[in-house]
């Protein structure tokens, strides 16, 4: 091998791709060359120095931040026409949005208004729905709970609008079922409860299931608006089947003040912006979106994106087995009804800490789990706040930060209630 | 799933496709902005960003095949308003130092100025093989060239780049460091 032979082969040797006759060849020009040997010496250098730059970027993760903001755009072959020619493509959904507002016309928001009843009408005519689809939040979270910042949950409903008004809603860690004559709550892996009669208000799936009831639903999403001027506005987009779509859109104030926790927490209490899309022939709802206004972004929490018109639904989708394994909740213990909310949250953390659990569930309404006793065991306080509440309701929320075993730290609001007998018991927020 | 399908994939709605692409290029992309910022934050707000942009005008791509080639483009341009709006608050924080190395810090800006001195393609074909870890063999496949070229673009990239580092240019870049 010669020079100019060695400067073709060099980066095949210095990437291992050179097959093993050449190797040796370049070995032996090398053991003879010394301007060759340093050549190789810098190019190796020089390699391993941008090895090292690129290595400094292998730890990065843009895809949690990049996937949270690309769901609060439209997907890139749906955007309007009129904001590409204005070159207003890049600035995002809410330039999108402040485009349609100012074209639409003032009869626009009547437009709406009559495409929103009509929707209601059709869809009040139902006998029966199953519906899919996905939300933010916690798997085992009450039904109405919000949960921004986490991955979608897949929620699935049925329900019989006639004869017993049976229903089901289900996401993966929680289950309820109201048979016609006793609602059925399974935390999966943790608890089950049962209360006679429909307890959809008690076990957090009324506002779930005003979906599942799309007629009266967005009956009263008309009249809300009407009554409250929520803004209105109407487009028509092609849908995925290539049917024309009418696309309503509600701005929706939130029902507490901005600074009340619940402003953000759940779905019915929170400022939003509600899509429906409606099919223009039939009129049927096709696909509900809501997107959650939080700063100046919005982000989508809420998709329905399958609709089952009068499905068929055997009995058995409207009653559940619990595993043998789960525990049946039972009644809360009294010994914490003198204390304040602050000093019941205290209390339980402190068990938590010292790994009492039989005074820990003092605040629960059933045992709690291996795999809660291994997260919360042994666990630090590092502050408990003043309790507060909502403007919707009087139960109390203690703000609190807490060192894990692990070394996380988790901050976050002890929902409590009492009781009927006083006593204080956990509500979520752990 | 290749970089076409993906974009085909997302023109259709399907987002999680993006992810794909996400997943593939962020060290490129973090890589370029890091180059042109040399502040780790400012470069991962930039490559988010780009990233945001690149998916907001999928629409636009004529060539899906070179998406890879189109983002770092926008990633560039993301750099160049970045850049300039540091300079335009006017301030002595709004475009910070190099960040500490564990090299030289001079021996490593020359580097990077090198860098962001080559032609895009070969540009591209570095960021490939040093920041995403692609083989030359992976790259030929993934930019549909032979592996000959591969290794040839290669090959001229470090010839230039030992051109940009020799010592009278790293004495200039002193100079410079010095003054400011």
């Amino acid at each position: 091998m010669n020079c100019r032979e060695f400067e073709e082969r060099c980066i095949e040797s210095l990437e291992g791709t050179l097959d093993a006759s050449l190797a040796s060849e370049l070995a032996a020009h090398l053991e003879d060359c010394a301007t060759c040997r340093a050549a190789r010496d810098e190019l190796k250098a020089l390699t391993e120095r941008l090895s090292e730059e690129g290595e400094a970027c292998r730890d990065v993760d843009l895809v949690p931040g990049v996937m949270t903001r690309i769901e609060r755009v439209q997907p890139p072959a749906r955007r309007h026409p009129v904001a590409w020619l204005l070159g207003l493509a890049g600035t995002g959904l809410a330039a999108a949005c402040l485009l349609v507002a100012v074209l639409a016309p003032p009869h626009n928001a009547a437009r709406a208004a009559e495409a929103l009843a009509r929707g209601a009408q059709v869809m009040g005519q139902l006998k029966g729905v199953h519906f899919l689809a996905r939300m933010r939040s916690g798997a085992r979270e009450p039904f109405c709970a919000l949960s921004p910042d986490q991955d979608f949950q897949p929620l699935e409903v049925w329900r019989e609008s006639t004869g017993l008004h049976r229903w089901r809603v289900e996401k993966p860690g929680r289950i309820l079922t109201m048979d016609g004559q006793e609602t059925l709550l399974q935390l999966v892996g943790v608890e089950a409860l049962r209360e006679a009669g429909d307890r959809a208000d008690t076990f957090d799936a009324a506002w779930v299931l005003k979906l599942a009831d799309p007629g009266a639903w967005l009956d009263a999403q008309v009249r809300e608006a009407r009554a409250n001027h929520w803004k209105l506005r109407l487009n028509r987009e092609k849908g995925p089947d290539g049917r024309t779509q009418k696309v309503v859109t509600l701005d929706v104030p939130s029902r507490v003040p901005a600074d009340d926790y619940l402003a953000r927490v759940f779905l019915d209490t929170s400022e939003t912006r509600r899509e429906f899309r409606f099919d223009a022939e039939t009129g049927r709802l096709a696909q509900a979106r809501i997107y959650l206004k939080r700063d100046r972004a919005q982000v989508l929490v809420f998709e329905l994106q399958r609709i089952d018109v009068d499905p068929a639904l055997a009995s058995e989708c409207f009653t559940q087995v619990i595993p043998p394994s789960t525990p049946w909740a039972h009644g809360a213990p009294k010994s914490s009804v003198s204390m304040s909310a602050e000093q019941a949250a205290r209390a339980f953390f402190e068990a938590c800490a010292r790994e009492d659990w039989s005074h820990a569930e003092v605040f629960n309404d059933a045992s709690f789990t291996a795999s809660f006793k291994a997260r919360y065991g042994g666990l630090q306080i590092l502050s408990l706040g003043e309790s507060f509440t909502s403007k919707l309701s009087s139960a109390p929320f203690v703000p609190y930060a807490i060192r894990l075993r692990s070394g996380e730290i988790k901050r976050h609001n002890l929902a409590l209630r009492q009781a009927a007998g006083g006593a204080w018991l956990i509500d979520g927020g752990i | 799933m290749n970089d076409e399908t993906c974009v085909q994939r997302c023109r259709e709605g399907h987002s999680e496709a993006f992810r794909l692409l996400v997943e593939r290029y962020q060290r490129s992309v973090f890589g370029l902005l890091f180059l042109r910022l040399r502040n780790r934050t400012l470069a991962e707000e930039g490559a988010q960003e780009s990233f945001v942009r690149a998916y907001e005008n999928l629409a636009r791509l004529r060539d899906p095949a070179g998406f890879h080639a189109w983002l770092l483009g926008i990633a560039a341009k993301v750099a160049l308003e970045l850049r300039r709006e540091g300079l335009r608050l006017d301030s002595p924080e709004s475009l910070p130092e190099p960040e500490a190395s564990i090299q030289d810090p001079l021996d490593r800006l020359a580097l990077q100025a090198a860098l962001n001195d080559l032609p895009e393609g070969m540009r591209q074909m570095v960021l490939l093989r040093f920041f995403e870890d692609y083989t030359c063999a992976e790259i030929a496949a993934h930019l549909g060239m032979p592996l000959g070229s591969v290794t040839k673009t290669l090959s001229r990239a470090y010839a230039q780049l030992r051109l940009s580092l020799t010592p009278q240019t790293l004495a200039s870049l002193e100079h410079d460091h010095e003054l400011s």
